[in-house]
């Protein structure tokens, strides 16, 4: 539904110029919820302002549905006006002159598609239901609180029956609390009308549970694309895994790979053989990086046999978040963070044995 | 707060109640019971006889309409060059613009005598009041474009590119996006440059020439010139009413509802 074909653009700014995308090739399916993720700066949003329209990218193609709407090549840029898409803004853009339903109206009645003036009305109202703001029908704009002006710039964007519908960080401006409730709110929303979404945020909880297909950003290129679970899961490098999550990295050399032995390759550290899951292709005396997330980490009981991947080490720092215990253990010059249940038993200073599952650890390319 | 009251009340109050009491006088004299019940209207039938009156009323209305409004809409234009644009000169611009702010009235009216006397054979202004009005413009331009660039400031670049992307075309988002955003400070800039306009005399002293083309301004100076004083009392205090109303006026329907916060904090 959205296909974007080596995308770059570059802009002056203050500091020079930038080259904001660099190459980005994407391919959003029909009905699909599909996130930009990465760090500010990386090019999620000048992206998603090319498909817009209100960007100038330098080179590559931009097709919306059947419909090309920017090639380099063959000098064509549909205007955005002309483009079939919705679009959110990060500061809600609500138009503060007008009540909530003009700045849902206004779109129907001035924009592309020519609507009857009953029509209208039906629409506006079937949009403002959608987000719950039917109430506030009459309200000047500028008396919404952050979460209804949020909902307005959804219902506005609904409206117009886009292709596909373009959001721009719309929760970052949202408290904690609102924000969780509002993500779930509208990947239901847009899942049940079925509209293809491109979404663009820096936060990796909003990626992860809103998303069909994530990719990935750093610095104007696609890093990782997949689904949550498979770049949660086996994230392709260092930024990735960082990025989304915290990790523990553990660099070594593999030392042997999966064989006849053992189901997984060993990777010799500083810490010793840790046994783990190798990249394809590894060879041995490649440099690779061991990642184990800490909710995987276990803690043993001192008595266990000698068994793949337990180490010793004694507690640094113990912190109660809640949910779950934050806790830092040194293992000879490394520190392993763990996540652990709320009731576990374990104190500072204390010498513990810690396993990192095999089956948890994953080598990347070094 | 009493003494900004007070203040005020010296400032503005006073020198009104003074103007006020002279214009209905038939000479100057201090307040007393003879001055008190030889108040008359004489000024003021002066005025309706006295012929320059009603041309300089005349000149002085569309001097005025026509400096506010083309300064307005040229201080628009160049904000939104500098603001918006990503020309290359649009630092230079912004400097132009502000320029005039640092030149004193009298030496920007000799400039400008000088420039339309030399042009003459092109640009026959001098000793009109379309003299006045380029004049006026040019130095007004520098506080309209200061106004111009904070409301812009203001407006958030997304509020029409929302508009744009909801499927408005350019000019429908200017007229229903932009225009109505910056309307209070269109009439800010058009209500102080009339006020201006009328009040300041100096340059148009420089560039008048003749009976035809001179507005109340400079006719005030010249009754004062010649001895009328209570007359100009009249004029004055014609003038400080009719511009009380005009500022009410357009407080009261352009300003009313726009104490709002526009786009992003």
């Amino acid at each position: 539904m959205i296909r974007i074909e080596n995308l770059h653009m570059r802009y002056r700014s203050e500091a020079g110029e930038v080259h904001a995308v660099r190459g980005i090739n994407l391919d959003v399916a029909k009905g699909q919820f599909y996130t930009l993720l990465g760090p500010s700066g990386c090019g999620k949003t000048t992206t998603l302002r090319c498909v817009a329209g209100l960007e100038q990218p330098d080179s590559g193609e931009i097709w919306i549905g059947d419909e090309m709407v920017y090639s380099s090549a063959q000098r064509l840029r549909v205007p955005s006006h002309r483009r079939d898409v919705g679009m959110v803004f990060q500061s809600y853009a609500i138009w503060p002159h007008l009540d909530v339903f003009e700045n849902v109206a206004l779109p129907l009645r001035e924009g592309r598609k020519k609507y009857s003036a009953d029509r209208i009305g039906e629409r506006v109202r079937w949009a403002l239901r959608l987000v719950k703001l039917e109430e506030l029908q009459n309200r000047p704009a500028p008396f919404l609180s952050g979460g209804q002006q949020q909902r307005l710039a959804l219902a506005r964007a609904l409206a117009l029956e886009p292709a596909v519908l373009l959001l721009d960080e719309p929760l970052s401006n949202l408290d904690a609390k609102l924000r969780e409730e509002t993500r779930l709110e509208i990947s239901d929303l847009v899942r049940q009308l079925g509209i293809t979404t491109l979404y663009v945020t820096h936060d990796q909880t909003e990626a992860l549970v809103m998303s069909d297909r994530v990719a990935v950003l750093s610095e104007g290129r696609v890093v990782q694309e997949g689904t949550p679970k498979e770049i949660y899961q086996s994230p392709r490098d260092r930024f990735v895994a960082n990025f989304i999550g915290t990790a523990n990295f553990l660099e070594g050399e593999v030392a042997a790979v999966a064989g006849q032995k053992s189901e997984f390759g060993q990777v010799k550290t500083e810490t010793g053989i840790i046994y783990c899951q190798l990249p394809n292709g590894a060879a041995p005396g490649d440099a690779v990086i061991v990642l184990v997330r800490p909710e995987d980490v276990v803690l043993c009981a001192e008595s266990v046999a000698p068994e793949e991947n337990v180490l010793p080490g004694r507690v640094e720092i113990v912190a109660f978040v809640g949910d779950c215990l934050d806790c830092q253990v040194k293992v000879e010059s490394h520190s392993i963070r763990l996540k652990l249940h709320p009731q576990a038993e374990i104190a500072k200073g204390q010498m513990v044995w810690i396993q990192l599952p095999p089956h948890r650890c994953q080598a990347i390319q070094g | 707060m009493s003494i900004v009251s007070v203040y005020l009340f010296l400032a503005v109050v006073v020198p009104f109640i003074v103007f006020l009491y002279v214009s209905f006088l038939p000479f100057l004299q201090i307040p007393s019971v003879s001055a008190l019940s030889s108040l008359t209207l004489k000024n003021y039938r002066l005025l309706v006889t006295y012929s320059e009156v009603g041309s300089a009323l005349k000149n002085t209305i569309i001097m005025v309409a026509v400096t506010a409004t083309v300064t307005t809409f040229l201080s628009f234009f160049i904000s939104m060059v500098v603001i918006r644009s990503r020309f290359r000169g649009r630092r230079l611009l912004d400097q132009l613009a502000f320029l005039p702010h640092a030149i004193p009235g009298i030496v920007t009216g000799l400039a400008f005598v000088w420039v339309f006397i030399k042009l003459d054979f092109v640009l026959p202004v001098y000793g009109t009041i379309w003299a006045m009005v380029i004049g006026f413009t040019t130095s007004f331009i520098a506080y309209g474009t200061r106004a111009m660039n904070a409301a812009l400031l203001q407006i958030h670049k997304e509020l029409e590119e929302a508009a744009h992307v909801s499927g408005l075309v350019a000019w429908r988002t200017t007229r229903r996006i932009l225009f109505p955003l910056m309307l209070p400070t269109f009439a800010g800039v058009w209500i102080w440059v009339v006020l201006h306009a009328v009040r300041v005399a100096g340059m148009p002293l420089m560039l008048y020439e003749g009976s035809k083309n001179q507005v109340l301004a400079v006719l005030i100076w010249n009754m004062w010139d010649e001895g009328y004083i209570p007359a100009v009392a009249a004029i004055g205090t014609l003038l400080m009413i009719s511009l009380l109303f005009l500022t009410l006026l357009i407080r009261a329907t352009v300003f009313r509802s726009h104490r709002i916060e526009i786009g992003m904090r």
